[in-house]
């Protein structure tokens, strides 16, 4: 056995030292160059056999021999042995075949020691397992390092899973025993547990009725908006039906013209026959003008175009006779005068008929502006009813003093723009501020009757805007009714006139009343 | 406490009592008729009244028929009684106190002393300057015109269109006289510079007065403060320090849209409104509140005109209040008055 583990250190310090001493034949020469400098260097300083043996031990350990000669040498020398000693101890520990014959005498020599030396060897082996491990981790230090470190927190986070996965629920349910243990212990304990639940309810129905009373404010709120849009519907409302009272005015307005342009019509018919006849005769002898003529003629002209059925008319005098009587002053029967002088400058504006121009605020309702776009740009369509009222007007009652003022009005904006016709109206209406009157009320038709009072309207209505609407009411109504009245009244001369200002009055009223 | 009724003959809208130190009892009222025809007229007669609140006496003392009145100022210089009227014309009365009956009341008189047609439209309001130089005059077609009276003589210095409906306030800023501000049916309030021709405008505020505004009136105490009444029947207390336009602190809600604004004559923050529909209120602002005090809701019609007589009367060492004239439009109705409540407090 130890004849074998000699051998096999022998081997590998054989394989050792290969390596180390360059050739194989050198090996003897190191060797023996490795027994001769001992030689030389015991003189500086002695030996201690004891370290030496102890070094020949740790050599012949089979790790050892496994280990390069530069770290056996260094651990030697890090033991405190002396080079001589080293030398020494490696030229006792045998080597290899080359070096067999060398060293078996020293090996000889220590007969005694190979047993001590395998057993330093194997001690030293130890030690130099160590270090071996030491320098190998020296040389592998920073993935040791980082192995370490990664398996310290695999661990650590290991024991926290563990811990709280295992140790927590365990104190939970010792800490839930602990309590129940005490519940069951103290009633007064489950009461305490009771008045929490208490208050917990009283806090949630003190919520509950926080949201009732804020479900309350809500719907209140919404209360409140639906009254005002309620009142604001019943305001569209109220425009609304003042509108289409506005619209039955200018309906009956347009009555009234009507039926005066037919009865004139119908004036104008029998005048017309007798015209056409007389200018029938006058055009035999076109240049024996004289006034006759051209009043005739321009009373043709001027007049509607009526066809003429002249199988039924009166005989008219011939036109000798009319020239003649003309001549000495009388005027002939059935001749009507026109004036047509110049228009007078200077007079004031007519009162304008149409709606007064709506304040911003107001809601701007459609007949409005379309009425006051019609009058503004003048159309033809308003001129022609300028034009057939005011002649009929002055057919119609024979006035020479008549105001062409509907015509001029229309054509001649001489007293500034509309604005000064439409303002009039929106004066007046605006001294009495400030809604336009939507509600045609049965006290409205009897203010008509008892224009001055305004003071029961007062007393009779409860909102204030209706006040002031109805006033608005019965001033307009008033104003309206005034003027057609006077418009119907005014050169009462005519005994025809008579007649049709009661029925217009009347129709008037009826239309107010059916209002 | 009551000093005297009148029934006038034709529709009130405006009583201004005279400015004047000797003329302190003197009350002017003006009335508007409109006269329905084909074409409609207007006319109206300005009434002179001898007003003496302790004696609670009221007396007319001169009745003058003219067109239809839209609004009378005093001047603050001299004792003369501007007039606006629909024909579009100002006319300027004098005052004179003609002692031809021995007696002094009755003595006073007015007198035209010119008479300008100055725009084809009607004058609907007027106010003099604080030197008494020259008016201005809203028109209704929205133009405003700036008129100067110099030696007995009316001219137009300048006019321009302010605004597009009827401009029913102008007045000028009483600590800055070249500024005019007005106010119209299309609900905006401006400011004009007269020293430029034609006027700049300063400011023009279109979104807070929801109607037409009726009276704009500076506070002659305070020279920050201004006051507007609109038809929305609000009453707004702005502030005019910042430059480009005025802050409105306050409004508060008469009840019925605000035709007229008085200053008191020597007490800040107290003011006489007529309301419309709401009769007469007298308000009480500070800063940034407004209280009515006091309310006179007597009259049953339309109330346009409210003034205040000049002239308070210290008795034992308090302020006696001086009469309040108030003026109804359908009725006719003048009354003079004294508030019940300590108004002065």
């Amino acid at each position: 056995m130890a004849t074998s583990t000699e051998e096999k250190p022998q081997n590998p310090v054989s394989q050792v030292i290969q390596p180390t001493v360059d050739g194989g034949e050198d090996t003897k020469v190191s060797a023996v160059k490795e027994n001769s400098p001992t030689s030389v260097f015991v003189n500086s300083e002695p030996i201690r056999e004891e370290q030496v043996q102890n070094a020949v031990k740790f050599l012949s350990h089979p790790k050892v021999r496994g280990s390069p000669v530069l770290y056996r040498r260094s651990f030697l020398e890090r033991k405190g042995l002396t080079k001589e000693e080293i030398d020494e101890a490696f030229r006792r520990v045998p080597d290899p075949a080359p070096d067999v014959s060398a060293t078996q005498p020293v090996v000889s020599n220590q007969d005694g020691q190979p047993k001590s030396s395998s057993n330093v060897a194997q001690q030293s082996a130890t030690q130099v397992v160590q270090p071996t491990p030491r320098g190998q981790f020296s040389r592998f230090h920073w993935s040791h390092a980082l192995m370490a470190v990664g398996f310290l927190a695999i661990s650590g986070a290991g024991t926290a899973v563990i811990f709280k996965n295992s140790v927590i629920p365990r104190l939970k349910s010792w800490i839930r025993k602990v309590v129940f243990e005490e519940e069951d212990e103290e009633g007064p304990l489950k009461k305490k547990l009771a008045k929490p639940s208490i208050a917990e309810e009283a806090a949630s129905a003190a919520k509950a009725a926080a949201a009732a009373a804020a479900d309350v404010a809500r719907v209140s709120q919404e209360m409140l908006v639906t009254k005002s849009e309620e009142k604001r519907c019943f305001e569209e409302l109220n425009n609304m039906l003042y509108a289409q009272v506005q619209e039955m005015k200018s309906m009956s307005t347009a009555i009234q013209k009507l039926e005066v342009g037919q009865r004139t019509n119908e004036r104008i018919f029998v005048e017309e026959r007798n015209d056409q006849r007389v200018s029938a005769t006058s055009s035999r002898q076109p240049y024996a003008n004289g006034k006759a003529d051209t009043n005739l003629r321009s009373v043709r002209s001027l007049s509607p175009p009526v066809p003429v059925e002249p199988s039924v008319a009166p005989h008219p005098k011939s036109y000798m006779e009319i020239m003649s009587m003309i001549q000495r002053g009388e005027k002939p029967s059935n001749i009507r005068e026109i004036n047509d002088a110049p228009p007078n400058p200077n007079q004031p504006v007519s009162n304008p008929r149409i709606t007064p121009r709506p304040k911003p605020w107001e809601v701007s309702q459609s007949q409005n502006s379309s009425t006051y776009t019609e009058s503004n740009n003048g159309s033809s369509y308003e001129f022609q009813d300028n034009q057939l009222s005011g002649d009929n007007e002055v057919a119609w009652w024979q006035q020479k003093n008549v105001r062409i003022t509907e015509i001029e009005s229309g054509n001649d904006q001489k007293f500034g723009s509309s604005n000064v016709l439409s303002n009039e109206r929106p004066v007046q209406r605006s001294w009495v501020p400030p809604q336009p009157p939507p509600v045609v009320m049965p006290e409205a038709a009897a203010a008509i009757r008892q224009p001055k009072k305004p003071a029961y309207l007062k007393e009779q209505m409860t909102d204030d805007q209706l006040l002031a609407r109805s006033q608005d009411v019965t001033d307009e109504l008033q104003k309206i009714t005034k003027i057609s009245e006077s418009g119907g009244n005014v050169e009462v001369n005519g005994e025809s006139s008579e007649l049709y200002p009661t029925e217009v009055q009347k129709e008037e009223n009826g239309l107010f009343q059916e209002a | 406490m009551d000093v005297g009724h009148y029934i006038l003959d034709g529709n009130a809208d405006a009583v201004e009592f005279c400015p004047h130190d000797s003329f302190h009892n003197v009350l002017a009222a003006s009335t508007y008729v409109l006269q329905e025809g084909d074409p409609p007229s207007r006319s109206g007669c300005i009434s002179l009244f001898d007003v003496d609140a302790d004696a609670g006496r009221l007396e007319l003392i001169q009745k003058m028929e003219t067109a239809g009145i839209f609004d009378i100022k005093w001047s603050p210089g001299s004792p003369l009684l501007a007039q606006a009227d629909a024909d579009g014309y100002v006319r300027i009365h004098n005052l004179q106190a003609s002692d031809s009956d021995g007696t002094e009341t009755h003595g006073n008189c007015l007198t035209e002393v010119c008479g300008e047609h100055i725009s084809s439209s009607m004058c609907l309001c007027i106010d003099w300057n604080p030197s008494s130089t020259s008016m201005t005059v809203g028109l209704s077609d929205g133009s405003v015109s700036i008129v100067s009276f110099q030696e007995s003589q009316l001219t137009t210095l300048q006019e321009w269109k302010a605004h597009e409906f009827e401009v029913w306030a102008a007045s000028f800023d009483i600590q800055q006289p070249m500024l005019v501000y007005t106010g119209s049916d299309d609900c905006k309030f401006s400011c004009w510079d007269l020293r430029e021709d034609p006027s700049r405008l300063v400011f023009k505020n279109t979104k807070t007065h929801k109607m037409g505004i009726c009276c704009i009136a500076k506070s002659p105490s305070d020279p920050n403060t201004l006051l507007t009444g609109c038809y929305d029947e609000h009453l707004r207390i702005w502030d005019v320090r910042s430059i480009s336009k005025p802050v409105d602190e306050y409004s508060i809600c008469l009840g019925g849209g605000v035709w007229r604004i008085k200053h008191h004559p020597s007490v800040a923050g107290l003011v006489l409104t007529a309301c419309m529909h709401n009769g007469f209120a007298i308000v009480n602002f500070d800063g940034n509140q407004a209280r009515v005090l006091e309310r006179n809701e007597t009259h049953g019609s339309l109330a346009y005109g409210a003034d205040w007589q000049r002239g308070d009367v210290f008795v034992g060492g308090r302020r006696k209040s001086a009469a309040i004239a108030t003026c109804s439009f359908y009725d006719r109705l003048l009354h003079v008055w004294t508030p019940k409540g300590d108004i002065f407090v």
